[in-house]
């Protein structure tokens, strides 16, 4: 590749995210342990309610959010523990990319793992609990979305600091869970009021709050990102 | 009228052993750091 | 490295030249304890929550006074981030510590109140309680970063990011938790904890009991922040030990 001028923000945070799943596809461990953990969560809460007392339909909501979480936490476990060996991240820090770009294509690379586990789990999730295929679904989907891109931006932080940090696998749920709150919150009362059948209208006060969380702590954090590495 | 005097008790004993619990850490902190620079000194 | 030598022999000539406990913080607790004297003897109690509301005095001046430090903290770490002053670091380290000493308070006095008057041991709708808890978490989770960050500069560089990122989290929180709490329960009109009505004798025992918990938490921090700084001298001076 023949570039005269180092590629910008954009472009560099897409090679960046690009290098990772390339990385990930090769071994595909997260993936598959993101994958198993999501499939057995959703098999064990369904059996861990009385079917009489709360219908699967009303477990639903709950459990998404619980294998959204925790199958996020595993993939950013890894984002920059990959860097770890061999010290990767010094040649990140030596191209001409700016810092920006690499936390914006980590960023990129943990949100796009997530969405493919998500494009398991959903699926997974109408089918064991019994979800009617429709519109709400959709929706549903697009909250889901929302949500991710408001934990990736938080987790991706958190992860290269927590990678820095003796405690690593403590620090990163540690770090992150706090952050996730809002989020939560926000999306799951929304999604469970589609699942519901109420009208997008309705929800709309929870998601403006989820997209403001996604810009400020985007923003937020790709200013940060470069205090995260060393001077 | 809620006869509530074993609440009230309560909330000030759990309230005073946070507060005592945090000084006495910081006082035996404070000692180990003292006498290791006392023997630094020697 | 000769003014840390220097400073290291002052210390070594007279390691106690601003100690940590001193009549400060012993003024400081006297007047707290005067305050619990005054509210237990000397106040009367509260007609429709009986002997209870007392916990008031040192459950809201808890809550002020930690909402205070943990925002020392955070306008510190700025500080600290931007003109890299030490100083800044450990008064944020400080206050953060201090803090979450208060907001523990809050938390234990809290349901210990609120079951009496609500009838659960907790209660989600309870906006400042709940909160207070993920406050409880974002201040713990910094202190266990500092704690597992060796080299001082990083330290203080990716606590004053986590102090920062989390003072922007609290608006949203507080925003989510009112929004999760007015669907699911209007404010208890009642019996509404916060704010009994305070005839005269109350209202006097709440702002002293306010001024001394302040005192007494501006003496703690003052006092963690001498330790703090006995701490780095003998962490520099092992630093120093061990590249002689």
């Amino acid at each position: 590749m023949s570039e005269r001028r180092p590629p910008g923000l954009f472009c560099a945070a897409w090679l960046v995210a690009r290098k990772d799943l390339a990385i990930e596809y090769r071994t595909r461990t997260a993936f598959f342990s993101a994958l198993v953990f999501a499939v057995l969560a959703l098999t064990i809460f369904y059996f861990t309610w009385d079917e009489s007392v709360i219908s699967p339909n009303d477990r639903a909501p709950g459990v998404l959010w619980v294998v959204l979480t925790f199958s996020a936490l595993l993939g950013l476990q890894r984002s920059f523990g990959l860097e770890e060996y061999d010290r990767g991240i010094d040649a990140l820090l030596v191209s001409p990319i700016g810092r920006e770009s690499i936390y914006l294509g980590k960023a990129l690379g943990n949100l796009l793992f997530l969405c493919a586990i998500q494009v398991i789990a959903i699926p997974a999730l109408a089918l064991f609990y019994n979800l009617p295929v429709g519109r709400p679904l959709l929706i549903v989907t697009g909250i889901v979305g929302l949500a991710m891109i408001g934990i990736v931006a938080v987790g991706t932080l958190f992860s290269a600091m927590a990678v820095n940090t003796r405690l690593a696998e403590l620090l990163l749920p540690m770090l992150s869970l706090p952050f996730f709150v809002p989020v939560l919150m926000n999306a799951a009362q929304a999604a469970t009021k589609i699942f519901a059948g109420r009208p997008v209208a309705e929800v709309w006060p929870w998601l403006k709050v989820l997209i403001a969380f996604d810009i400020v702590f985007v923003v937020a954090c790709t200013i940060a990102f470069p205090f995260t590495l060393e001077e | 009228m809620i006869d509530t005097s074993g609440t009230f008790i309560a909330g000030y004993v759990v309230a005073t052993i946070v507060y005592a619990a945090y000084v006495v850490s910081l006082w035996r902190r404070s000692r180990a750091v003292a006498r290791k620079l006392e023997r630094r000194a020697k | 490295m000769t003014s840390v030598s220097q400073s290291a022999a002052a210390a070594s000539v007279a390691p106690t030249t601003r100690p940590v406990f001193d009549w400060v913080l012993g003024l400081a607790i006297a007047a707290v304890a005067a305050v619990y004297v005054r509210a237990i003897y000397f106040t009367p109690a509260e007609a429709l929550q009986g002997l209870a509301q007392k916990i008031y005095y040192v459950h809201v001046a808890a809550a002020i006074d930690a909402y205070v430090a943990v925002s020392i903290t955070a306008l510190m770490s700025l500080v600290a981030l931007w003109l890299r002053d030490q100083r800044a670091d450990r008064l944020a380290e400080s206050s953060a510590e201090v803090g979450i000493v208060f907001l523990s308070v809050v938390l234990t006095t809290g349901p210990i109140w609120g079951h009496k008057i609500w009838g659960t041991w907790w209660a989600w709708w309870e906006m400042r309680l709940t909160l207070t808890l993920f406050l409880w978490f974002v201040v713990a989770a910094y202190l266990v970063l500092r704690g597992a960050i060796e080299d001082d500069a990083m330290r203080a560089r990716y606590s004053a990011v986590l102090a920062i990122l989390g003072a922007l989290l609290i608006p949203f929180i507080h925003l989510s938790v009112y929004m999760f709490a007015a669907r699911l329960h209007p404010m208890p009109v009642v019996l509404k904890p916060s704010q009994p009505s305070l005839p005269s004798e109350m209202l006097t025992t709440f702002v002293l009991s306010v001024c001394a918990f302040t005192f007494f938490c501006a003496a703690l921090i003052r006092a963690r922040y001498r330790y703090g700084i006995l701490r780095d001298l003998a962490a520099s001076l092992d630093a120093e030990g061990n590249a002689a």
